[in-house]
């Protein structure tokens, strides 16, 4: 490394005075009232972070009260009713509302100054997200104070969840709030794989992207490709609720196993959402306590890679007991099993990195070790129930339960404390404290075994989970004392942490506690809000150790853009695989936007929630008006010359096409719509297998002039669109031949829309299915249709031009997109059925 | 041009292998010669010191076989799902990939001309999208039933459906090759993946029997053979590929 290090410095000469000062005002959070306004990462990563505990602690109390409870047999303290609330509200505020938010929020908080970037690419994106999700959020566990809470269990099962066996809104909170809370979380997601991908510091290659980097690229990737499934099934049980479309009621041709595919197709990668991420902190703490680098770097990103790619045919497995086809099971049972080689090999390289090394016994060590521990425990329990005839006995048991919070408490908890106490001193002027910590590791881990082994032994005995009572004199009672017991010693490690938080955490970017444990990674650099002075050139997976002088250099100003050329916030664009730098960014300023549209996002879905609909549809469009207010301000104007960042490199202060940011986040947003509708053909393709009876025979269907006029008006929008193109890239106005594709689009939807009006949605689950494709492409021509007024309405203000169009470019690759995808639909809707029937 | 006039010869001739009578049709026959002259043709650009590596010729020699054995796969009608989809994968998921690794075009251009070799790459520069675009719908029209079944009927439809299948997973497959160094392999390799086993498990779980002469069993062991260890072979494919990423480049 020592001739990697004489690489002549971007910027060796003393830098002038006053250009630390200004990136200190440039970056300072807002004053007031207006702090809420704030985007930086630095602080909406703490807010986040706050705001998930804050669910986990309240998911944790709602724990306390059913394990209180269940401490002796027959006892009254909750009845049924209520029972049934806490662990629906239990395990969906610690999956939805804690697990994947604050992987999400130590993702934002960490990853601009581990990439060496000033901020995460869009910052206002960010704080919607967390002011949609903290909003929702709330009123979400509110609704347990008014009678109002689910009680269908954390997966929602139908037929149970349907308004026949669950009337009122009870569900309903669950449906429109989860799949709500799941946009926010794609929100994030698209952040941060833009985030990881273009804003490295330059020289940082894939290979050399620190490992809690790689976990959350994968977790993103997860999140855009999984979670529309679940949003897809919250919107057809809600369709079902509210309007009697029988997508999950069998005798109108529905089936309820529709639901677990789909909810599992989410809810496995789901499992791995939440464990890589916390991996992926492992891998960051150990070497730093073992004073080593990361044994068998490149083995441990594949096997991320593999634990997520596997993910992804694995959800039959949440369904052994469902009847599927005995013949399935043989193969489902070794594909599950293979899944402990992936996390094998990971646990294998964090204990031979501790071998290497000398290993510093402080309280993050405790933790992983306790994460050892109890989560191979759990990955044990998890072979166990992979093995049909096992998973057989212990199905619906406590053993499950025993299993699941050993892999979660194991594969997730105890990370995040890990890291909690790793980080602190990045975000703090004071670590929290190691004497304290001890306790809280001793508690939380005693605890946490004490609560949840004796649950194996209480399924094996046959306690079945979900029942608020049982009888004594089944040999259950000592184990369920021992349980509870368990639980509050948890509960004192949880408050003992808590109470050192208050005492030692004081927020601070600029004089944070610092390098307390002598890490490798660019996080520990020196800086503030600006995140780093300088942004360094990499050379190696851990740059603190392997250059020297690099703190200094870096704080100096000696590396790449050391002060704020064009006035404003900036950071470095780079290509995705080698990191070169390629654009300066300039990134947005606080204002009221991000958080008016998610107060109005929130309230919509909460509104409609209760029925509320004209309300709902009046905060609806206040958040679309915040929305198109916000996107006016994007695409500032580019500016003339290139700008200086030191080393003899010019970058251009705009961009637009792909090497754009806009571009990748819209190219993201397409592959998760994308997902949404591939999962939609999923169950139209499902629903056709189960009850073939119900679709109509060649005579009965749209006559085929529809389709083809159809067709026909959507192809010419789209070359409507490419003229338009056309148009700007010659100077000329696009607007004609964008308003001729609106038109265009507008008519080819009316055609499919007017094709189907014979059909009943509520009569069968074919006509459910066929609405729902109705509805699904209306969405998407509406949002196209937005998208292409907009870029109109730039052109008209003088916002649009050949060289400043990233609005119309977004505008166009989404046309083409819900085209295509419009298309596909009509051959589904049209061919298949001609095909298909007898 | 050469190369794609043999893989679809090739691959028509695999139509053989449902042939309803024991009569070898001229599919086959062809089949066969194309599969020997593939066979004499890299011996022979071996021989003459083309730039090929052991390796190069293995996985051609691996890929050659896995077509052969396709074609040696002779399911008596009624066919049989299962073994039919053995056949279907061996053409989709083995031979092509294997192939391309074997490195065609170096062997070709050590025997034919250099506008010839360039002639044939011409079909293979279509854009990535579009590639996976025509391996999917390849894959998802065909196993509508009645297209199924009306293939499994006629021995010229037949050869239809194994052209497209081959020549369509040697395009998909081609495009994953060109773009390992970008990334994208990968995407388009999960993504594949992905839509693969949602189709698995709609013949997985489909209650009932959807083609002719098909027992349920067989059509959910067909599908798990679809799911499982093809998907299997595509993690492995995916992996791979990402590992190309994580090479330090100077």
């Amino acid at each position: 490394m020592s001739d990697e290090r004489a690489l002549p410095l971007p910027n060796p000469g003393p830098r002038p005075a006053g250009e630390v000062e200004e990136l200190r005002r440039i970056w300072a959070a807002p004053k007031g009232l207006r702090f809420l306004t704030v985007i930086n990462n630095n602080y909406i990563g703490v807010l986040y972070v706050g705001a998930a505990f804050l669910f986990f602690v309240l998911a944790g109390i709602l724990a306390l009260m059913m394990r209180t409870q269940l401490a002796v047999a027959e006892n009254d303290l909750v009845g049924p009713t209520l029972y049934n609330r806490l662990f629906t509200m239990h395990g969906t505020v610690m999956m939805f509302l804690f697990a994947v938010p604050v992987v999400e929020a130590m993702g934002v908080l960490l990853l601009p100054n581990m990439l060496g970037a000033r901020d995460l690419p869009f910052p206002r994106l960010s704080a919607y997200a967390f002011w949609a999700y903290f909003i929702g959020g709330t009123v979400f566990f509110a609704s347990l104070f008014v009678g109002w809470a689910p009680a269908g269990g954390w997966f929602m099962n139908p037929p149970l969840t349907t308004e026949y066996f669950s009337p009122g809104f009870n569900e309903d909170f669950w449906l429109l709030g989860i799949g709500f809370i799941e946009i926010s979380a794609i929100a994030g997601a698209i952040e941060i794989i833009v985030g990881v991908l273009r804003t490295r510091a330059p020289g940082m290659t894939l290979a050399r992207m620190p490992l809690f980097a790689w976990a959350m690229l994968v977790f993103a990737v997860m999140i855009i490709l999984a979670f529309p499934a679940v949003i897809l099934a919250t919107a057809l049980l809600e369709l079902e609720r509210a309007f009697h479309w029988p997508f999950f009621t069998a005798e109108a041709g529905g089936d309820p196993l529709l639901w677990q595919h789909l909810f599992w197709f989410f809810g496995h990668p789901e499992v791995y959402v939440i464990f890589l991420p916390a991996a992926g902190m492992v891998s960051m703490i150990v070497p730093t306590m073992a004073g080593q680098p990361l044994a068998a770097q490149r083995l441990v990103i594949l096997a991320l890679v593999a634990t997520a790619f596997l993910s992804f045919g694995l959800w039959v497995h949440h369904m052994f007991a469902t009847g599927i086809p005995g013949i399935s099971l043989a193969f489902f049972e070794a594909a599950s099993m293979a899944v402990a080689i992936p996390s094998g090999i990971q646990v294998f390289a964090w204990i031979a990195t501790f071998a290497r090394g000398r290993v510093r016994l402080a309280v993050p060590t405790l933790f992983v070790l306790g994460f050892l521990f109890i989560f191979v425990l759990g990955g044990l329990t998890g072979v166990m129930v992979a093995a049909i005839p096992f998973d057989w006995q212990a199905h619906d048991t406590y053993f499950v339960v025993a299993h699941l919070h050993y892999v979660l408490i194991g594969g997730m908890v105890f990370p995040l404390f890990a890291a909690f106490y790793y980080w602190m001193p990045y975000t703090s002027r004071f670590p929290l404290s190691e004497r304290v910590g001890r306790w809280v590791f001793g508690l939380l881990f005693a605890g946490a075994n004490l609560t949840f082994f004796p649950m194996h032994v209480l399924g094996l005995a046959g306690m079945p989970r979900r029942v608020y009572t049982y009888q004594s004199g089944l040999g259950w009672d000592a184990i369920n004392l021992a349980s509870t017991a368990g639980a509050f010693v948890i509960a004192a490690g949880v408050l003992l942490f808590l109470v050192d938080v208050a005492r030692r955490f004081r927020m601070s970017a600029e004089d944070n506690a610092g390098d307390v444990w002598g890490a490798g990674t660019l996080e520990w650099l020196p800086g503030g809000n600006y995140s780093n002075r300088s942004i360094p050139v990499v050379t190696g997976r851990y740059p603190l150790w392997e250059q020297p002088g690099l703190a200094k250099d870096v704080e100096e100003g000696r590396y790449y853009l050391p002060n704020a050329p064009t006035g404003t916030r900036e950071t470095i664009l780079t290509s995705p695989l080698e990191a070169t730098p390629q654009v300066l960014m300039r990134m947005p300023v606080p204002g009221w936007a991000p958080q008016v549209a998610a107060f109005f996002t929130a309230a919509f879905f909460m509104l409609l929630t209760v029925k509320l609909v004209w309300l709902a549809a009046a905060c609806g469009l206040v958040a679309v008006g915040a929305l198109l207010h916000w996107g006016w301000s994007l695409d500032p104007p580019p500016l003339p010359d290139a700008v200086d960042i030191g080393g003899g490199i010019r970058l251009p202060a705009y961009a637009s096409g792909p090497t754009s940011q806009a571009w990748w986040a819209m190219a993201i947003l397409m592959l998760t719509a994308a997902s949404l509708y591939a999962c939609a053909i999923f169950s139209y393709l499902y629903l056709w297998l189960v009850a073939p009876g119900t679709w109509p025979d060649a005579s009965a269907l749209p006559r085929s002039s529809y389709p083809v006029v159809s067709a026909v008006l959507l192809v010419a929008s789209s070359a409507a669109f490419g003229s338009a193109n056309g148009s700007l890239a010659r100077g000329a106005t696009p607007a004609p031949a964008i308003a001729a594709a609106i038109v265009l689009a507008l008519a080819g939807f009316g055609t499919e829309f007017a094709s189907h009006l014979a059909v009943d949605p509520r009569a069968s689950a074919y006509g459910a299915v066929v609405h729902l494709f109705v509805l699904l492409g209306g969405f998407f021509v509406a949002v196209a249709v937005v998208l292409a007024a907009f870029a109109m309405a730039r052109r008209l203000a003088g916002k649009l031009d050949r060289v400043r169009r990233v609005t119309f470019d977004n505008a166009r690759i989404f046309w083409h997109y819900v085209v295509a995808q419009s298309l596909v639909g009509l051959l589904l809707l049209h061919g298949f059925p001609r095909l298909a029937a007898p | 041009m050469r190369l794609i006039v043999l893989a679809a010869a090739l691959s028509s001739g695999l139509a053989h292998a449902h042939a309803v009578d024991a009569r070898p049709d001229a599919y086959a026959v062809a089949a066969w010669a194309v599969l020997a002259a593939a066979a004499l043709g890299y011996g022979a650009a071996w021989r003459r010191g083309a730039a090929l590596r052991a390796r190069n010729a293995a996985a051609f020699g691996g890929g050659w076989t896995a077509l052969a054995l396709a074609l040696l796969v002779t399911p008596d009608a009624p066919a049989p799902f299962a073994l039919h989809m053995v056949q279907h994968e061996l053409m989709m998921l083995a031979a092509p990939p294997l192939l391309i690794l074997g490195r065609p075009f170096t062997a070709l251009a050590s025997l034919a001309p250099r506008p010839l070799v360039r002639g044939a790459a011409i079909p293979l520069r279509v854009p990535p999208l579009a590639a996976w675009g025509c391996h999917a719908a390849a894959l998802w029209v065909w196993h509508v039933p009645r297209l199924f079944d009306a293939a499994a009927a006629s021995p010229h439809l037949h050869a239809l459906q194994h052209a497209t299948f081959f020549a369509s997973a040697l395009l998909f497959w081609w495009t994953v090759f060109r773009r390992l160094r970008r990334g994208t392999a990968v995407f388009y390799i999960l993504t594949t993946f992905m839509h693969t086993g949602a189709l698995a498990a709609l013949l997985t779980f489909a209650p009932a029997a959807l083609y002719a002469d098909t027992p349920l069993a067989e059509q959910q062991l067909g599908g798990l053979i679809m799911w499982v260890p093809a998907g299997f072979v595509m993690l492995v494919a995916g992996l791979v590929a990402f590992d190309r990423l994580l090479v330090e480049r100077p």
